[in-house]
C-alpha cells in the first residue's frame, strides 16, 4: 500500500510539473505581455526595449521557463506576475474557495449518488427506479450554469437564508437581496456555500447514481450476494455491506477521471454565485492583460486542485479494493 | 447462433443489424436520436428554414420586444436588440452544433489513433498514452477553451472545435484502448497474424471494426461534453463573436446574466425560456442517445 501511495503521489507531481511546463511554453510563445506598449507605437519604443530585456522576452522559450521556474522556487513557490508583482495571496484565496466548493460537492455527490443508486438498483424495473433514472437524466443533462442562474434568480431572493458573495469576502448582503446575517464565521460560510454545493452536486448525482446502479445490479446477482441472502441477511445489509463495497471502486475510478470536468462546472457555479473562486480570478484576468505568468499560475493551481482530488479518490480506490494497490505496485 | 428450425439453414445477421433491432425496441432512445437528428437538420439548413436573414434588425422593436405569437411574423417574438428570436435560435443551434460535431470528430480521430496504439502495442507506449491522458484530464477543458477563445480573438470556429477535440480525446482513447486490450488476445487476431497481416492491417481491418461501437458511444459522449463546454463559455460572454452571432449559451447569457439579477431587471420570459429549453432538450437527447447506443452496441454491458 505504501508503494502504491508513493507511486500515485509521484505521478501527481509529474503531472503538475508537466502542466507547468506545457502551460508556460504555450502561453509564453503565444501571448505578448507588451501588446499595449506595442500598440502605442513609436513613443513607447524605448519602454518596449527595456521591458523586453527585463522580462527576458529576447531569450529562447526554454530558457525563459528555466528563469521562471528558478524564480518560482526561489520565492518559496509563491506565484508572481511577469513584472514580479505578487499574485499569490489572491490566487490562493480563490483556490481555497474553489477547493472548498469541490470538496463539499464531491462529498455530497458521493453520499447521494450511492443512496440514489442503491435505491434504484434494489427496485430495478419498478416505478421508483424509472422515476429516479428519469430525474437522473434530467439533472445530469442540465448545464451547471443554467441551474445556478435559476437558483440565483429565484431561490436566493425567495429563501432569505442564502447569501451571495460571502465566500469572496464580501460582507453579507453586499451582493444579494438576502437578509443581513446575524451569526458570523462558520454559519455565514454555510449560508454562502450551501446553495452552490447543491447546485454543483445536482448534475453529478444524476450522472454517478447511474454508475452506482449499474455496478450494484451486477454485484447483487453475484454468487456471494446470493449466499449472503440465503444466510438470512436483510436485503439492506446485503446491498450496503456486501455488494456496495465491490460496486464502489469502479464508480470512484470514473469519478477521478472526471474531476477536471467537475472543476470546469464549478467555475460556472463560482461565476454565477459571486463566490470569488478561481473563475472570478481567471475570468477577471483573462481579458485585461496577456501575462503568461498569471495564466500559467492559474493553470498550475487548477491542475493542483484536480490532482489533489484525483489522489484522494485513487487512495479511496486502493482502500476499497486492496487488489488495485497490489497489482499497481507490481 | 442457433440454426433456424426446419430448414437447417443458418439465419445470419451481422452485429450492426442486431444492434439496430435492439435499438428499435428502445422507444426513448429512438426519440432521442430523432431529436438530435432534428437539431442536425436545423444546423445544416438554418439559413433556409429561418424566416429572416441572420443580421436583420427590426428597428421599431429595439427595446420593445414582441411577444411570441402566431400572428405578426415573429413566431418566437423578438429580443431587445430587435432580432427575430426564431431566426436567432436557429442560427444559435447551427453555431453550437457545428462546433460540437467538429470537436467530436477531432476527438474521435486523435482518440482512436492514440487509444489503438496504446491498446495494441501496450508496453511503454501504453504507459506514455496513459500519462498523457492523465495530463489532459488534469487541466479543465473549459479553461483552455476560454484562453483560446479570448486571447486569439477573433478565432475561426474550426480552431475552437480543434481546441475542444484536443481537450476531449481522452474519452475516446480510453474506450478504444480498453476495448482493444480485450480483443487483442482473441483467436481471430492470432489467425490474422498467422496469415501474415501487418500490425496496421490487424488494427484497422480486424480490431477497430469490432471496437466501432465503443468508439461511437465515446464520440457521442464527447459531443454532449462539447455542447456543454461551448455553451458555458458562451454564457461567460467570451466566445465566438458573442455580440454579432447568436449561440445557445450566448442567448441565455443575454437574458440571464447574473449582473442583471443584482440590477433587479427581469427580462421578458421568452428571451431565456426559449434558449434554455432548446439547450436542455439538445443535451438530454444527446445524453440519452449516447446511453442507449452504449446499451445497444455493447450488449454485454447492459446485461
Amino acid at each position: 500500500m505504501i508503494g502504491y501511495v508513493i507511486r500515485r503521489v509521484a505521478l501527481a507531481l509529474s503531472l503538475v510539473w508537466a502542466v507547468s511546463f506545457f502551460g508556460f511554453v504555450a502561453f509564453a510563445l503565444t501571448f505578448d505581455p507588451l501588446w499595449q506598449q506595442r500598440m502605442c507605437g513609436a513613443p513607447c519604443a524605448h519602454q518596449v526595449k527595456v521591458l523586453t530585456v527585463q522580462y527576458h522576452l529576447n531569450k529562447p522559450v526554454l530558457e525563459r521557463y528555466w528563469i521562471w521556474l528558478s524564480d518560482f522556487v526561489g520565492h518559496r513557490f509563491s506565484f508572481r506576475g511577469i513584472g514580479g508583482f505578487p499574485i499569490n495571496a489572491q490566487l490562493l484565496d480563490a483556490a481555497k474557495v474553489t477547493t472548498e466548493l469541490m470538496a463539499c460537492a464531491l462529498l455530497v455527490t458521493a453520499i447521494f449518488a450511492v443512496v440514489v443508486g442503491v435505491a434504484s438498483a434494489r427496485r430495478a424495473g419498478r416505478p421508483l427506479d424509472y422515476l429516479l433514472r428519469t430525474l437522473a437524466y434530467m439533472s445530469w443533462s442540465l448545464p451547471a450554469f443554467l441551474v445556478a442562474s435559476v437558483a440565483v434568480r429565484w431561490v436566493v431572493p425567495s429563501v432569505g437564508w442564502f447569501l451571495l458573495g460571502v465566500t469572496a469576502g464580501l460582507p453579507p448582503g453586499a451582493v444579494a437581496q438576502g437578509a443581513p446575517a446575524r451569526a458570523g464565521g462558520f454559519v455565514i460560510w454555510l449560508r454562502g456555500m450551501t446553495l452552490p454545493v447543491l447546485t454543483l452536486s445536482l448534475g453529478l448525482i444524476g450522472l454517478y447514481s447511474r454508475y452506482v446502479r449499474t455496478a450494484l445490479l451486477t454485484e447483487l446477482h453475484r454468487p456471494y450476494a446470493v449466499t449472503a441472502r440465503s444466510k438470512g441477511l436483510t436485503e439492506t445489509r446485503v446491498a450496503y455491506r456486501h455488494a456496495l463495497r465491490n460496486a464502489l471502486p469502479p464508480f470512484v475510478s470514473v469519478l477521478s477521471l472526471e474531476i477536471g470536468a467537475i472543476l470546469g462546472a464549478s467555475l460556472a457555479i463560482d461565476y454565477v454565485f459571486y463566490m470569488g473562486g478561481l473563475a472570478s480570478y481567471f475570468l477577471g484576468g483573462l481579458t485585461q492583460a496577456a501575462d503568461p505568468y498569471v495564466l500559467t499560475a492559474v493553470v498550475i493551481v487548477a491542475s493542483c486542485i484536480v490532482v489533489l482530488f484525483m489522489l484522494v479518490s485513487d487512495l479511496a480506490v486502493g482502500w476499497l479494493d486492496p487488489r488495485t494497490a497490489a497489482t499497481a505496485s507490481r | 447462433m442457433a440454426p433456424a428450425l426446419g430448414g437447417g439453414r443458418l439465419r445470419r445477421r451481422g452485429p450492426w443489424l442486431q444492434a439496430l433491432s435492439r435499438f428499435r425496441r428502445r422507444p426513448v432512445g429512438v426519440a432521442a436520436l430523432l431529436v438530435v437528428s432534428a437539431y442536425g437538420v436545423v444546423a445544416v439548413f438554418a439559413s433556409t428554414i429561418a424566416p429572416y436573414s441572420e443580421y436583420q434588425i427590426f428597428f421599431k422593436y429595439i427595446n420593445h420586444p414582441v411577444t411570441p405569437s402566431l400572428h405578426g411574423g415573429h413566431l418566437l417574438g423578438t429580443d431587445v436588440l430587435g432580432h427575430d428570436m426564431l431566426t436567432w435560435l436557429l442560427w444559435a443551434v447551427r453555431e453550437t452544433m457545428l462546433v460540437a460535431v467538429e470537436a467530436a470528430a477531432v476527438a474521435a480521430v486523435i482518440g482512436v489513433c492514440l487509444g489503438a496504439a496504446a491498446g495494441y502495442l501496450g508496453g511503454a507506449l501504453d504507459a506514455a498514452v496513459g500519462w498523457l491522458t492523465g495530463l489532459v484530464v488534469t487541466v479543465p477543458a473549459l479553461i483552455i477553451y476560454l484562453v483560446v477563445a479570448v486571447h486569439y480573438n477573433p478565432v475561426p470556429p474550426w480552431a475552437l472545435s480543434v481546441t475542444l477535440g484536443v481537450c476531449l480525446w481522452t474519452y475516446v482513447a480510453q474506450a478504444t484502448r480498453a476495448s482493444l486490450r480485450v480483443l487483442r488476445p482473441r483467436e481471430f487476431v492470432e489467425a490474422a497474424r498467422a496469415s501474415g497481416a501487418s500490425g496496421l492491417r490487424i488494427v484497422f481491418r480486424h480490431l477497430l471494426p469490432n471496437a466501432a461501437g465503443t468508439v461511437i458511444v465515446a464520440a457521442t459522449a464527447v459531443f454532449g461534453q462539447a455542447i456543454l463546454i461551448v455553451s458555458t463559455a458562451d454564457f461567460f460572454g467570451f466566445a465566438i463573436g458573442q455580440f454579432d452571432r447568436p449561440t445557445l449559451g450566448g442567448l441565455i447569457a443575454n437574458a440571464a446574466k447574473p449582473q442583471q439579477v443584482v440590477a433587479g431587471y427581469v427580462p421578458p420570459w421568452w428571451l431565456w425560456v426559449i434558449p434554455i429549453v432548446a439547450l436542455g432538450l439538445l443535451l438530454v437527447a444527446a445524453n440519452v442517445t449516447a446511453d442507449t447506443l452504449a446499451d445497444v452496441l455493447d450488449p454485454v454491458r447492459s446485461r
